[in-house]
């Protein structure tokens, strides 16, 4: 029997004093080398600033989450989706809202948009040329995420697998379980097939032009 | 910003030759004591049982899920949704769909149907035919991202809340009553737009009768079902 299902996810504006940056991009996209400037920057002009990330790595949730990603707890890859989705429910409670109530800029690497490009690369038979097939999929992820904060900005940060790769090899910091090229591979069609999507919420950004130009990309954005 | 989300899907059958069985109901409505009999009375016809409890205490998201509660942390209600969620992914990954692909039957205390009740409770309160279906959506029951397996035949345990009332009180269980009270009877509703949704998946058993009489009653059909599943 088929059901009939039909329904409308809200995503919430940002009515706080606080301004909400977000970072997105593939692992190695130079996210957290950003997060870093850009914070000094923001606070040399005399704001107050919240650097944070999602997946948290804190709490109960957070911990568990870490765990999985370095892979010393093994769980089906749909249930770590439902993880994150709690995660950073706890995450936008917890600390993005009490920040932005305070007037912080926040800004994060990473929001509930990652959850579309990386579960879908969890997914079994992802094909992006099926794109009907592929929306109905990034819509059933996002459902997870109803009455989730959209940021003000958030800035995709362009990079190729081939890219991310090397700076990962370069870093030769250990694997996580998304790090590996082929799942990179899929998990940069996904960020594109987003952007395609839902063009108006990302401001891309060339991540494979030097540091500085990144930086003054972000900055003349804000 | 609002996505407006709209698609048709059947729910996802049990691929595999064991049978897979749920007891669903309110807190008190009695789905321990008679899986706890329906267990008994297969291992005694020699037929081969697995029984499952959702949320699962021995799992590291069970004990999560215990130890949050235990630490009083405020957790927000959409959290504890999606980790009864990702429970359920360990559970069926690694007790349920092995158990039925082996052929047993599964005797599983709650199901993925349980998300809808319960959801409503935690999220929304009022229900609505779209938040049940969000709901729905959000935790696999219809789903272009992942949907668990749905049992073959759910017995809903159909008791009021007064019984339900009596009965707490008489375990003692409950502190704060009237809380309990309030609550129950949102889960209540929940489940009874459930059935009115969803009315070919459930058989509604008098949870009121006798004991010895559900458990009878629901072994019946269970054994009939199974006899036509392995013949």
């Amino acid at each position: 029997m088929q059901y009939h299902v039909s329904f409308d996810i809200s995503f919430l504006e940002n009515t706080y004093n606080g301004q909400f940056i977000v970072l997105e991009g593939i692992d190695g996209s130079g996210k957290s080398t950003q997060k870093n400037i850009i914070q000094k920057e923001i606070e040399k002009k005399g704001k107050k600033t919240l650097l944070t990330h999602e997946p948290t790595r804190e709490g109960h949730i957070g911990k568990l989450v870490h765990e999985i990603l370095q892979s010393e707890v093994l769980i089906p890859l749909v249930g770590l989706q439902y993880l994150f989705a709690a995660d950073r429910s706890v995450h936008q409670e917890h600390v993005l809202i009490p920040a932005l109530q305070e007037g912080k800029t926040v800004i994060s690497e990473r929001c509930f948009w990652s959850a579309v490009p990386y579960g879908l690369a969890d997914k079994e038979h992802t094909d992006y040329k099926n794109a009907s097939e592929s929306m109905l999929a990034a819509y059933s992820l996002l459902s997870m995420y109803n009455q989730f904060i959209l940021p003000d900005k958030t800035f995709f940060l362009d990079v190729t697998p081939q890219t991310a790769v090397k700076r990962l090899a370069a870093m030769s910091k250990e694997k996580e379980i998304y790090e590996k090229k082929s799942k990179l591979e899929i998990i940069y069609q996904g960020y594109k097939f987003l952007l395609d999507k839902f063009p108006d919420q990302f401001i891309v950004i060339d991540g494979e032009a030097s540091q500085e130009k990144i930086t003054e990309a972000i900055l003349s954005n804000l | 910003m609002k996505v407006q989300v709209a698609f048709t899907q059947d729910l996802r059958r049990n691929p595999y030759k064991g049978l897979y069985i749920a007891i669903e109901g309110i807190d008190g409505s009695g789905k321990s004591t008679q899986i706890k009999a329906l267990s008994d009375q297969l291992k005694t016809a020699s037929i081969p049982v697995v029984t499952i409890h959702e949320p699962n205490d021995n799992t590291y998201i069970g004990n999560l899920i215990r130890n949050t509660l235990n630490a009083k942390v405020a957790l927000p209600s959409r959290a504890f949704q999606s980790l009864f969620s990702a429970d359920r992914a360990l559970n069926h990954a690694s007790l349920t769909e092995p158990a039925l692909e082996k052929g047993n039957i599964v005797l599983s205390h709650r199901s993925n149907w349980t998300t809808i009740p319960y959801g409503i409770e935690d999220i929304d309160s009022s229900f609505t035919v779209a938040s049940a279906y969000h709901i729905g959506v959000a935790n696999g029951l219809l789903s272009y991202y992942h949907q668990f397996i749905i049992p073959d035949m759910t017995f809903y345990l159909d008791v009021s809340l007064e019984t339900v009332m009596k009965r707490m009180l008489l375990m003692k269980k409950e502190r704060d009553i009237y809380e309990q009270e309030k609550k129950l009877k949102r889960v209540l509703n929940g489940y009874h737009s459930l059935l009115q949704k969803f009315p070919k998946e459930f058989i509604v058993i008098n949870g009121e009768s006798k004991e010895e009489l559900v458990t009878k009653t629901i072994l019946k059909q269970v054994v009939e079902k199974f006899k036509a599943k392995t013949r």
